[in-house]
């Protein structure tokens, strides 16, 4: 999408990143308490009444959607009318704002993607005509396919974002991709009702497992609490393709920041021919690694029978939603802010006509933020080094209330080292490049 | 140990390594105009491959970058810099183009006929 990349994190701060990391795991380990202390049922305080009361309103509630539909409709307008070049705002609405930008969205107000979800918004209105209840489907959704459909649907995504620069950048590669992905949610969710949404909608999918991460959240019963993000995190119900879900979402950012190193790009020259398929195989393997490392690590606890075992990924995937998200942060922060104002900018003039609308923003410059290459960098560890911790603690307290109490310290390491693993990585290729 | 302590102890971490890099400086290189002279790269293209002198070019904000290109067919070199660096290459040898960058940022140069990357440039 043009513009500048991050230079590469000085090579000290990837060292004190990773040391601190070490520490803190160690130490987590050796000091944290023994018996779990996150309810994410039952814990938080609740919203100030008028507060509350305002964020449930029908009023609110009726103008967020509004806006969130027209900006649709306005992106779709780009989309659809708009000339293929690279400076029709779709690109930027879809790979910026939305990919990107769903993840402040989420840690900031939690669920609200749910609300908006323009898809949840169509298929209520195409229910509606029929005369069908929206949440009835045909079948109920089986509780065994989890979160696959969203970690197929998110592969789909990274493969549009990642895999061929000439598909990433041609307005017609984007417009079918989302067709035939809307057709294909809109038809799951006519054979198993709106909640099939909640697993297969990626953009959803992804924003709910973030948000599990804001201090805001409602509680099964209902009350909007504000509580410390790690009770939120305990919240997440362990479902079969959480830890699929997870695996794409971390495994293609590394991917992405692999793809940039020197060596690949030389590599990447030899093999110009098949650079599709190879880029493909090595994304899928990034994800597939991600997945199959945390399953291992799982598994590899003592002290449990064989069926329990089995569940166990899924029961500490929640713990790499934190990684997850300081990794995202490290990496696209500087590209969100940039990209993010270029496209504002552009939203002015979606069909390319010369259009002022947006013509006051001009005078900022998007890329300030890239001359300040120190500020950045230390951002860029601490938001790892963060992530990893809440995600060390989240894990460690799962553990205490899982396994028994002679292996509860013994069976975390695998995992522990685990997310060492994943934190070093991650330093290494932001400090590589 | 409670939540509290923890989170404590991560941000006292955290903290201290803030410091500690805020040690190693960050001088501003727009603010002194003493960047040395300009930074040189040699680039050979032959028979459908380019070579550069280096892989990773290292320069300052505003400092001049010195292209010596020889080829053996007419190409364009891109570097998708804001505004955007657009060099035409022509057949012969010792040909010398001369641009400059204002946003620091890793970019990249690319052959616009061989469709590969030729090196990057961090501008720091």
């Amino acid at each position: 999408m043009g513009g500048p990349g991050d230079l590469p994190i000085p090579a000290a701060y990837a060292f004190i990143g990773a040391a601190s990391a070490l520490l803190i795991s160690f130490a987590v380990l050796a000091f944290a308490w023994r018996t779990s202390r996150f309810d994410g049922a039952r814990s938080g305080r609740p919203l100030p009444r008028p507060l509350a009361r305002l964020v449930d309103s029908p009023v609110t509630r009726a103008v967020l959607v509004v806006l969130a539909l027209a900006f649709t409709a306005w992106v779709a307008a780009a989309a659809v009318f708009g000339p293929d070049i690279l400076v029709n705002p779709t690109f930027g609405s879809v790979y910026v704002l939305l990919w990107v930008g769903l993840v402040p969205a989420a840690l900031l107000f939690g669920r609200v993607y749910r609300l908006c979800n323009p898809l949840r918004w169509l298929h209520r209105g195409i229910s509606r005509l029929a005369g069908i209840d929206p949440h009835q489907g045909l079948f109920a959704y089986p509780r065994r396919l989890g979160y696959w459909p969203a970690a197929f649907f998110l592969f789909c995504f990274v493969w549009l974002e990642l895999v061929d620069p000439q598909v990433t950048t041609s307005l017609s590669a984007v417009r079918l991709w989302f067709a035939i992905v809307s057709v294909l949610l809109l038809l799951g969710a006519a054979v198993f009702g709106d909640t099939w949404f909640e697993y297969a909608d990626p953009f959803e999918a992804y924003s709910t497992l973030v948000a599990h991460l804001s201090p805001f959240a409602r509680r099964d019963d209902g009350v909007l609490v504000v509580r410390n993000p790690l009770e939120n995190l305990d919240s997440l119900e362990p479902r079969p393709g959480l830890v699929g879900a997870l695996g794409v979402l971390l495994g293609s950012t590394a991917f992405e920041s692999f793809q940039s190193s020197v060596r690949w790009l030389r590599f990447a020259q030899d093999i110009a021919d098949h650079q599709t398929l190879i880029n493909t195989f090595v994304l899928a393997g990034f994800c597939v690694a991600v997945m199959l490392t945390f399953a291992a690590a799982s598994v590899a606890t003592g002290g449990i029978g064989h069926l329990h075992r089995r569940r166990l990924p899924n029961q500490l995937a929640h713990c790499v939603v934190p990684i997850v998200v300081g990794y995202i942060v490290a990496h696209y922060l500087s590209y969100f802010v940039a990209m993010g104002t270029q496209t504002v900018q552009q939203l002015g003039d979606p069909l390319s006509r010369g259009w002022q609308t947006t013509a006051w923003l001009s005078g900022i410059d998007k890329y300030e933020i890239y001359n300040h290459p120190t500020a950045l960098a230390v951002t860029k560890v601490v938001a790892i080094v963060v992530g990893h911790v809440l995600g060390v603690i989240a894990a460690h307290d799962r553990a205490v209330r899982l396994l028994p109490k002679r292996h509860a310290l013994v069976g975390q390491l695998p995992m522990l080292l685990l997310m060492v693993g994943y934190t070093l990585t991650g330093l290494f290729l932001l400090f590589s490049s | 140990m409670r939540p509290g302590r923890m989170l404590a102890l991560a941000g006292a971490l955290a903290g201290c390594a803030l410091s500690l890099t805020a040690c190693s400086g960050d001088s501003d290189p727009a603010d002194d105009e003493q960047s040395s002279g300009p930074v040189k790269v040699e680039i050979t293209e032959e028979g459908g491959e380019v070579t550069a002198s280096q892989d990773v070019v290292e320069a300052e904000r505003g400092q001049d970058i010195e292209l010596v290109v020889s080829s053996d067919a007419a190409d364009e070199f891109h570097v998708h810099s804001d505004p955007e660096q657009e060099l035409a290459i022509e057949e012969g040898d010792d040909q010398t183009f001369t641009f400059s960058i204002d946003t620091a940022g890793e970019y990249e140069m690319e052959s616009h006929e061989l469709e590969v990357t030729i090196l990057k440039l961090q501008i720091s």
